[in-house]
């Protein structure tokens, strides 16, 4: 179908017209959500934890977990970099570092991040973050599309490929129900080196912070968890690199909503309003087009109409002045026929009189 | 036909291309070499025109090449025993042109003539010294002088302090003994060349390798003429150590009370207690004078004053006695002191802030000035110094039973007089520490701590308790406060034991 100019700029400019109608999520992240005032979290400190793994155990005991093939004393499996599993919601992992003779190890859990990515990404709201800081799983009403999997920047939740029917995302609940309950997180409980430090998140920045600074040999001066991915609620120290530790360094401080709100929210003016306003476009153009046409048509049948009729006049006029022409030129041959007719006749006559002897 | 070719062909450029990137062979950028002796022969600031990279050159090699055609220094330093001068191309303002043919003439000349007769040569063609890619790097070591050689150079020298020390003599532009005026090279003489003063670099080579490469020739021990010799850290830790150290006398005093400079003029002037500062047993301490004396070997006082001066760099006499960053400070050198593995099982929890730690009272002692007192204050110190090398513990408890916590492990039998004692004979032999803890009950405070000196601290459980929801963030609880004391405290101690949980409480069955 060929495209007018004026219709193409015409649908141009309506959709450019839409567009900024469209209030983008530009402008509300200018303010940084810093977690709700009341947030819980959890402060690691890697310099103190020596990888006893009783978190690990105690996590399972107060999730109810199966036991795992190897023991938690087992500190053999230490030797691989392991990651949390639908049986292990928070693993420790032990990192070699050249400078130290001892590997520094670090425990691997979700980090509740103030605005998480799992919970931007489902679309059917499985996943929730609440005041207390927790993010927390609602199986009833998840799908499996594991589209949480896919956005966690920290790659933390897992999923129960082995069960056909009543699949679940599983992941750290920070020990939802029993924080409600008055009760500590049960690793937090459970780690005798106090690696783990319990409170509100903004008391837990204020004694990194201490720590930071009355130990500044001991600890790089940046509290991880404060700022990544626009805050996270479990926060960590450590006295050598955190990308040394497994942790990523290269995630910024967008929040993971923010990453994809700008064309988000692009979403429902083109579905809502360009569809409207490019109908009404084409259809005002196609009208247009339309009675112009008719116009067209009734001018080009009137021209027509009116060339026929001169047509038909010329051709009357000419046949009657053909026909006359004709009557005349009838007329004038009779006459000549009679003339000559009447000459041949005098003529015989002439010859035909007495005189003529021979 | 041609598919074939184009296959294999493309097959091959992929396998060699490969084999060069990620070979060593052409990519391969061997890590240059360090090498103390290293010489950087660049004239770049005198024209913008350098054609070629400057060169790097291994004295050491040479020394080494000419050592074996019994060649000395003045092969190439023709001037050096009459000027004892080092300069290569001599003069300062020789210009570019004259610098590159001066260099070039020498260098290029000898080398071709040793490769003419026979023997090794160096590089002939111009890549040869300037070349892209550098096989040496300059790994120069400070040539420190600490009061081991210095006192190794006294016995060979026959204590004959002028045959180093001088001053200058502007009027007469040459250098003269002066007795009593012997200090550190660097009092005088700058890092780096100032217009004005001989660098440290040109006198110590001036000073030092002209009368190593003399007493050589003439068949004495001698010291090293081989940059390697003094500016190579390994070869340094070889040096052999002088067995008795002798004391310098520079009039200075064995034991002084410190004090301000405006309270030594006039003594009702003073509003800081004053200090006791055993000298002589920091001298016995410290490899070297210059640790405190870095710019002259008078008292702190006379270039830093209370408030300030510029002949102290503004830095004011209480930022020099207490900047916790400084090695060269009283208290910064304590505190790296404070870092040995004997000590830093306690001090490791202190602040590494000076200011965080509260023990002004420890050294600013007493508002008293004369002789007597002072006299008494010396006695004082030493008394209750030697007091708590013969203490007895028999008042603390032999054993404490932990049993706050009972729930996976049995309770822990702690051998408390046991670790109070190693504490104690750890001290004994460190005189500093002793100093700072004559108050016996500070060896408690380690573990006991945030209360007062006290004879009969208090359990750790009466400040400590199980951590819940509504604990205090900033107070580890119960279980993290004797995992973190003890745990802590024997890593920096560098105590291997234990190794396991149950090394310390069995499990309950």
């Amino acid at each position: 179908m060929a495209i007018s100019r004026r219709r193409f700029l015409t649908w141009i400019g309506a959709a450019g017209a839409g567009l900024s109608t469209v209030n983008t999520a530009q402008a509300s992240t200018l303010t940084q959500f810093k977690g709700h005032p009341e947030g819980l979290g959890v402060l690691h400190d890697t310099t103190r934890c020596v990888g006893c793994r009783k978190c690990e155990e105690a996590c399972n005991t107060v999730n109810d977990l199966p036991k795992p093939d190897r023991a938690f004393q087992d500190m053999s499996v230490l030797e691989n970099k392991r990651r949390t599993t639908t049986k292990a919601f928070t693993v420790v992992n032990s990192y070699p570092v050249g400078s130290q003779d001892q590997p520094v190890f670090r425990k691997i859990q979700c980090n509740h991040c103030l605005e998480p990515a799992c919970a931007s990404a489902c679309f059917v709201r499985a996943f929730k973050k609440r005041a207390d800081g927790a993010v927390v799983y609602d199986p009833s009403v998840c799908v499996g599309c594991r589209y949480c999997m896919v956005a966690c920047p920290f790659e933390i939740p897992t999923y129960e490929y082995d069960n056909p029917l009543t699949p679940k995302v599983l992941k750290c609940t920070f020990c939802a129900p029993r924080i409600e309950k008055g009760l500590l997180p049960g690793c937090v409980e459970s780690c005798p080196k106090e690696a783990l430090t319990f409170g509100k998140r903004n008391d837990l920045i204020t004694l990194a912070r201490k720590r930071i600074a009355r130990h500044p040999d001991r600890y790089i001066d940046h509290i991880y968890g404060e700022t990544e991915m626009g805050g996270t609620s479990w926060l960590g120290l450590a006295g050598v690199a955190f990308k040394d530790l497994g942790m990523r360094e290269d995630l910024g401080t967008t929040p993971a909503p923010a990453l994809t709100s700008g064309a988000l929210s692009v979403v429902p003016m083109v579905v809502g309003l360009w569809p409207v306003f490019l109908a009404g476009m084409y259809g005002m153009t196609v009208r247009r087009e339309k009675i112009a046409a008719e116009e067209t048509r009734s001018e080009i049948a009137q021209a027509v109409k009116e060339t026929q009729t001169l047509a038909d006049e010329k051709m009357a006029k000419a046949l009657e002045k053909a026909q006359a022409e004709k009557r005349t030129a009838l007329e004038k041959a009779e006459k000549e026929k009679e003339q000559a007719l009447k000459d041949a006749m005098e003529s015989f006559k002439k010859e035909n009189e007495p005189g003529e002897e021979e | 036909m041609t598919r074939w070719i184009a296959s294999i062909s493309s097959v091959l450029i992929i396998i060699i291309y490969s084999g060069v990137v990620y070979s060593d062979i052409v990519t391969s950028t061997v890590a240059p070499e360090k090498r103390s002796d290293v010489i950087h022969i660049d004239s770049s600031n005198l024209s913008k025109k350098n054609e070629r990279p400057p060169v790097r050159f291994p004295h050491d090699l040479h020394t080494d090449a000419l050592a074996e055609k019994n060649e000395g220094c003045a092969a190439c330093h023709s001037d050096m025993v009459k000027t004892r001068s080092f300069e290569f191309i001599k003069g300062d303002k020789v210009g570019y042109d004259n610098r590159m043919n001066g260099y070039h003439d020498r260098c290029i000349g000898c080398h071709t003539s040793s490769i003419a007769s026979g023997e090794m040569g160096g590089p002939v063609i111009c890549s040869g010294c300037h070349r892209e890619q550098y096989t040496m790097e300059r790994a120069v070591g400070s040539a420190r002088f600490d009061t081991s050689l210095h006192q190794r150079h006294n016995d060979a020298l026959n204590k004959s302090c002028e045959s180093c020390h001088h001053v200058y003599d502007t009027l007469n532009k040459k250098t003269v003994y002066e007795k009593g005026k012997e200090g550190s090279c660097s009092y005088c003489h700058p890092e780096k060349e100032n217009g004005k003063d001989m660098s440290l670099e040109k006198a110590s080579h001036q000073q030092c390798v002209t009368c190593h490469e003399t007493r050589k020739e003439s068949g004495k021990t001698a010291g090293p003429v081989r940059c390697e010799g003094c500016h190579d850290p390994l070869k340094r830790l070889s040096y052999k150590k002088a067995e008795k150290i002798q004391r310098l006398p520079m009039g200075q005093k064995d034991f002084l009370m410190l004090q301000t400079k405006e309270s030594q003029e006039d003594t009702t002037k003073n509003r800081m207690a004053f200090v006791p500062f055993d000298h002589k047993r920091h001298e016995e301490k410290n490899e070297s004078c210059q640790i405190c004396h870095h710019k002259a070997l008078t008292g702190c006082t006379q270039c830093h004053t209370l408030t300030g001066s510029e002949k102290g760099g503004f830095n004011n006499l209480e930022k020099i006695m207490h900047d916790s960053t400084s090695t060269r400070s009283c208290t910064g050198c304590h505190k790296v002191e404070r870092k040995a593995a004997e000590c830093s099982g306690c001090h490791t929890f202190e602040s590494d802030r000076a200011e965080d730690n509260k023990g002004c009272i420890q050294c600013h002692l007493t508002l008293t000035l004369s002789e007597d007192q002072q006299k008494q204050a010396q006695d004082l110190i030493e008394q209750n110094i030697q007091e708590n090398i013969h203490d007895d513990f028999s008042k603390v408890p032999e054993k404490l039973v932990l049993n706050k916590m009972e729930k996976t492990y049995q309770p822990v039998v702690f051998p408390h007089r046991k670790i109070v004692q190693t504490l104690s004979d750890k001290i004994k032999n460190n005189r500093m520490a002793q100093y700072f803890h004559q108050d016996k009950n500070t060896l408690c405070m380690g573990c006991h701590h945030k209360t007062p000196s006290t004879d009969t601290p208090t359990a750790c459980s009466s400040c400590h308790t199980a951590v819940k929801m509504d604990s205090d963030t900033f107070k580890p609880g119960l279980l993290g406060a004797y995992h973190i004391q003890c745990m802590e405290c024997h890593a920096r101690m560098g105590i291997r034991q234990p190794e396991s949980c149950t090394q310390c409480h069995k499990e309950k069955n």
